[in-house]
């Protein structure tokens, strides 16, 4: 069960002290009222008890009395001696009279003349003296004297009692009286089951009572409240009745006390009962009342619980089932049967929690359709992604790209298998498939390959570029029945033509086992698929064309260079013949030459020789492009080869007034490589600084570190715009054209550098501005084990 | 959605409630029940006494005052009665085995059984219903406060001793010689004997005691009294001799000679006079110092009572046998004349 909340505790206990509270208080008034009424009644009735008991006991000694004064006046009175009459008398008042023990005749001196005793001895005539007791000076004075209660033999409680006679000169009669007989009328007083009336005298000694144990202890009372309080309203007349209604008995407990007088004696009886029995009906009163309001209670607990559970409980339902609605439970319906306007409430909620739900519903309808098309898109746009990555990683191969169209065509458009169709030279053939049964593979050389013009749903998109979509195949006139189209079991398709420059060059085809159109969306993505797939078939056959005339290129470049090296070489043949004989002429071994002549010659042999420095270099460049150009790799000292070029160009720079200088640095290891063109290298650069510079210095630096020689020509010559750099390393390629045609060489020199320097694994480069001359700088291993490849 | 278990629920205050009522009452019948264990106790009541036949009436009226207070026999006590049956040699063995039943109280009517009992107890309560004399006896400190495990009902034999003496002088006119037949074995015959031969002698009476110590002598004691010459008989109480009443009143008659008794079941059985309280009376009031010592009070806070009332029973018939006329200044004392 639930912890029942705050509210239900806060309707509970209002409910509890409101029913609660008006119970106890008309429960207290109740018993207030019946307390003071019963003890009232109790008090009035013990009042009357106590004042009859005590006109009893009065009775009891005036009846006394009244025998003993008849017995007086009867008897003749004998002066001096006792006639026998009257102890007749007093033998009859004995007789009469039970509780009087002994009786006397006192003559009028106050001489004892008889005495008749039930247990002592009678006496006549004893003359015992009393005049000076006070109950014969009493009853002489006409009143009847009662005496105080004494105890004979210390436990009977007697008293005397005496009477004058009427007759002149008479004298008194006394009489002992036994008051446990005053016990018969107390005793037969009953209060309730366990009250009792006793008498006390005025001294406060008790006299009677139901225990006749206490009275024969003489038990003193008087320091009992009650009897206290009685005795002094006695003493002082006119005080009127006693104002102590609860006392205390012997033992100490409480008790309901009334008391009354026995005017004669100064005697007083008390009725008394124990306020645990007087109230005992109050109590059980009281007792109802308190298992009635203990009921009442329980009832008023009991229904608050009740009341306030049904109360609570729709409350309750309602924050329960709201709380549930707004955590989003909207099937929640909270069930609330008051028929009030908490029902109503409850019904409200419902109402919201349906529209909720229904809002919630559209929602959630709406997102599920956007989160499927997102997810197709996404998936289309995979499967494109995918088809443009095995397109772009097999340029060469077609399959891979049909194989990815087949598939994807398939998983995307919804198909059970498919495949793609190519159309060559008018036929069609099935170049990938997917997910085909074993059979239907099998059966595809029975179908494959068909003519264009054959009466087909794929005849019919290969031929007219149009889609062909046939919901159901075997009804469909345009189709055509095969053995083909039955074991791979086509029911529904759609073919989409791949159109190149508006021609068919196949079609993808997607199949479904059961009858059934296709979404548009998915002969869209079909189409798309077709383009791919013509993407990738133009890519792989205009790649196949440029690697054709690359081919063919490279055929051409090779035989260029091969005819440019034989035609180089059949060309320095007769260029040497024409040098030698020109030198051989000019040496004149054929005989003085005339000056004219001699000058021409000259400048013959010099064109010639710049022709076959151009041949060579022509002869090397194109050797070194065919490939035919190989190092011979020996030892070397770079320091020589050095020493070697600037010996034969010293001459160039001394005609042009330009200081040479070398800086070597000192232990240079061996070297490894092609010695002859290494000398060539350095001989082209610093040559090339000499005579591009036309005042100042030209400097070789060699240095080596990490294993490779660093070769260093500078020079003061005009310098070389950064544009120009990249470009002088290129053949056939002079700053400027004109300063070829003034300077001479072919343009080929560097070209022819760079590739040797490269062949040795180094490089080269150039730092240089205009105006403030040129270093060319390379790079060569020290030692050159082997050919490099130069790009 | 989920139900509220409104039954559980219900069930659960239903079962509080009653819980709580059950409380309620059972915290209010707790006391009661208490009481109604105590009151189931079954007391246990020892009865010394001489026989089923001596003082039937008094008996009666003792089992009677007992049911009157509360107490019957077989439900919430049990009065376990021993009879001497006259062999008072048993008496002591008797009232140990009383004790070692442990009773809660022992009656022993009369001074003999009363001394019985005290000797075997001093712890056990002791209630006399018609002792003789038990100061004189040395059985109670004081009638007022016993101070003892024993108390009960006085007759004050001594002094009543003397009254018989003056009464039956008064009703035998010209008696001048009385035996007084007395039993050496009863406590209080010793006082009495004393106090009526000081009564003789200021009545001018000659007393001439007769010890009879079993029925078997009875016949000896009026041989032994006709020698003496004795005018008349005065009979001291004891159930010996109450055992014995009709055969003393037949030897009395036998003899001529008047007699004058204590209890009033010798008038009954045929003898002249009696003077003393009423026994059955004395059996009841014991009653009541039983039910208060059932009750828990102690024997020594209770006080002697002494009887108010004394018989004279005449029998008028056996004075006619006798020939005697009874003087009407007895007759006028007397509380009841057997015709």
């Amino acid at each position: 069960m639930r912890v029942q909340g705050p509210l239900f505790r806060k309707y509970v206990l209002v409910f509890v002290a409101v029913i609660g509270g008006m119970l106890i208080v008309r429960g207290l008034i109740e018993l207030y009222i019946s307390y003071r009424d019963n003890k009232a009644a109790l008090v009035r009735l013990q009042k009357e008890k106590a004042a009859t008991a005590a006109v009893r006991i009065e009775q009891f000694i005036r009846e006394i009395e009244g025998q003993v004064g008849w017995a007086a006046h009867s008897s003749f009175m004998p002066q001096g001696q006792v006639a026998e009459q009257l102890r007749f008398d007093f033998l009859w008042l004995l007789r009469q009279v039970p509780s009087i023990t002994e009786v006397s005749y006192l003559d009028a001196t106050g001489k004892e003349q008889l005495l008749v005793s039930r247990l002592a001895r009678d006496r006549v005539g004893s003359g015992i003296d009393y005049s000076e007791d006070p109950k014969f000076r009493q009853a002489m004075s006409g009143r009847t004297y009662f005496g105080p209660v004494y105890f004979r033999k210390e436990s009977e409680p007697y008293m005397t009692l005496a009477m004058k006679w009427r007759a002149p000169a008479a004298g008194v009669t006394v009489a002992e009286l036994n008051l446990k007989l005053v016990w018969d009328v107390v005793t037969q007083l009953k209060v309730g089951q366990q009250g009792y009336a006793y008498v006390v005298d005025p001294r406060g000694i008790l006299i009677a009572h139901p225990d006749i144990s206490l009275v024969l202890q003489k038990t003193d009372l008087s320091t009992l409240p009650q009897v206290r309080a009685a005795l002094a309203a006695l003493r002082v007349p006119d005080a009127g009745q006693p104002a102590v209604e609860i006392g205390q008995d012997l033992r100490g407990d409480s008790v309901l006390t009334a008391s009354a007088p026995i005017a004669p004696l100064g005697w007083s009886v008390f009725v008394e009962q124990s306020v645990r029995e007087a109230f005992s009906p109050l109590y059980a009163s009281m007792l109802r009342t308190v298992i009635l309001l203990v009921l009442g209670l329980l009832l008023a607990v009991v229904a608050s619980l009740i009341l306030a559970r049904n109360m609570v409980r729709p409350i309750q339902a309602l924050q329960a089932g709201a709380a549930r609605i707004g955590a989003g439970a909207l099937d929640q319906r909270i069930e609330v049967r008051t028929g009030d306007e908490l029902e109503m409430l409850a019904d409200q909620f419902n109402q919201m929690a349906v529209q909720l739900k229904e809002s919630y519903s559209g929602l959630e309808r709406k997102v599920e359709e956007r989160t499927r098309d997102l997810r197709e898109a996404l998936e289309q746009q995979t499967a494109t992604a995918e088809i443009l990555r095995v397109i772009s990683s097999s340029p060469t191969e077609m399959q891979p790209v049909f194989d990815a169209i087949a598939k994807d065509a398939v998983q995307l458009c919804g198909g059970s298998f498919g495949g793609v169709v190519r159309v060559e030279d008018q036929m069609m053939r099935l170049v990938a498939h997917h997910n085909f049964s074993d059979e239907a593979i099998r059966s595809i050389p029975t179908r494959y390959p068909a003519p264009v013009s054959e009466q087909s749903l794929v005849a019919l998109a290969a031929r007219e570029g149009v889609v062909v979509h046939s919901p159901d195949v075997r009804n469909d006139p345009r189709g055509r029945r095969s053995p083909y189209s039955a074991a791979v079991n086509i029911r529904a398709q759609v073919s989409v033509p791949l159109m190149r420059e508006g021609v068919p060059i196949g079609t993808i085809n997607v199949m479904r086992g059961e009858v059934g159109p296709f979404a548009d969306r998915q002969i869209e993505l079909l189409k798309t698929f077709a383009d791919q797939a013509v993407i990738a078939i133009e890519n792989v056959r205009l790649f196949h064309e440029l690697q054709e005339k690359t081919h063919q290129l490279e055929i051409a470049s090779k035989h260029k260079s091969q005819f440019l090296a034989n035609m180089s070489h059949e060309l320095r043949t007769p260029l040497n013949a024409i040098l030698g004989y020109t030198e051989l002429i000019l040496d004149n071994i054929y005989g003085e030459v005339p000056e004219k002549v001699h000058e021409v010659l000259v400048r013959l042999e010099k064109s010639g020789r710049h022709l076959l420095n151009l041949i060579n270099d022509v002869l090397d460049l194109s050797k070194i492009e065919a490939g035919q150009l190989t190092l011979s790799l020996a030892d070397y000292s770079m320091k020589e080869v050095v020493h070697t070029v600037l010996t034969g160009l010293e001459p160039l720079a001394v005609e042009k007034g330009l200081a040479l200088k070398t800086d070597i640095s000192p232990g240079l290891p061996l070297g490894r490589g092609d010695e002859r063109r290494i000398t060539q290298v350095v001989l082209n650069l610093v040559g090339n600084a000499i005579k591009f510079t036309e005042a100042g210095e030209v400097q070789v630096q060699v240095t080596a570190a990490d294993g490779a020689f660093v070769v260093a020509v500078s020079d003061t010559g005009p310098g070389i715009s950064e544009e120009d750099q990249p470009k002088i390393f290129e053949e056939f390629h002079q700053v400027d054209s004109s300063s070829t045609r003034k300077k001479g060489g072919t343009g080929l020199g560097l070209a022819i550098t760079r590739q040797i320097v490269g062949m040795h694994g180094g490089r080269i480069w150039v730092e240089s501005s205009l105006g403030k001359g040129s270093t060319f700088r390379f790079t060569l291993p020290v030692r050159v084990e082997r050919q490099a490849e130069v790009p | 959605m989920r139900r509220f278990r409104i039954a559980d629920c219900r069930l659960r205050i239903g079962l509080t409630a009653i819980f709580v009522a059950g409380l309620t009452l059972g915290i209010n019948a707790t006391p009661l029940a208490a009481e109604a264990q105590q009151a189931g106790k079954v007391y246990r009541v020892g009865f010394l006494w001489d026989s089923p036949a001596v003082w039937p009436d008094a008996i009666e009226g003792f089992r009677r005052a007992l049911r009157d207070l509360g107490w019957v026999e077989g439900q919430n006590i049990v009065v376990e009665y021993r009879w001497a049956e006259g062999r008072f040699d048993r008496l002591h063995e008797m009232a140990e085995e009383l004790v070692r039943l442990k009773v809660d109280v022992i009656v022993a009517p009369t001074s003999i059984y009363a001394g019985a009992a005290k000797r075997a107890t001093s712890t056990v309560p002791i209630v006399f219903a018609s002792h003789a004399d038990p100061i004189g006896s040395g059985h109670v400190a004081t009638l007022a406060r016993p101070g003892g495990n024993i108390t009960g009902v006085a007759l004050m034999m001594t002094e009543t001793n003397a009254k018989l003496l003056e009464l039956f002088k008064e009703a035998v006119p010209g008696l001048s010689r009385v035996a007084v037949i007395w039993d050496p074995a009863t406590p209080s015959h010793g006082p009495g004997l004393n106090a009526v031969e000081v009564m003789g002698r200021a009545l001018g009476l000659r007393i001439q005691p007769v010890a009879v110590r079993s029925a078997a002598e009875f016949d000896s004691a009026f041989s032994a009294m006709i020698r003496e010459r004795a005018g008349g008989v005065l009979v001291l109480s004891t159930p010996l001799f109450i055992g014995g009443a009709k055969r003393l009143a037949e030897l009395a008659m036998k003899h001529k000679l008047p007699t004058m008794f204590g209890p009033r079941a010798h008038a009954e059985a045929g003898g002249l006079l009696s003077f003393g309280p009423d026994r059955a009376e004395l059996f009841r009031r014991a009653a009541t110092y039983v039910d208060k010592i059932l009750r828990g009070a102690r024997p020594a806070d209770l006080p002697v009572e002494q009887p108010t009332k004394f018989e004279l029973i005449i029998n008028l018939k056996t004075a006619k046998a006798l020939g005697l006329t009874i003087p009407p200044s007895v007759l006028m004392r007397a509380d009841k004349v057997i015709q």
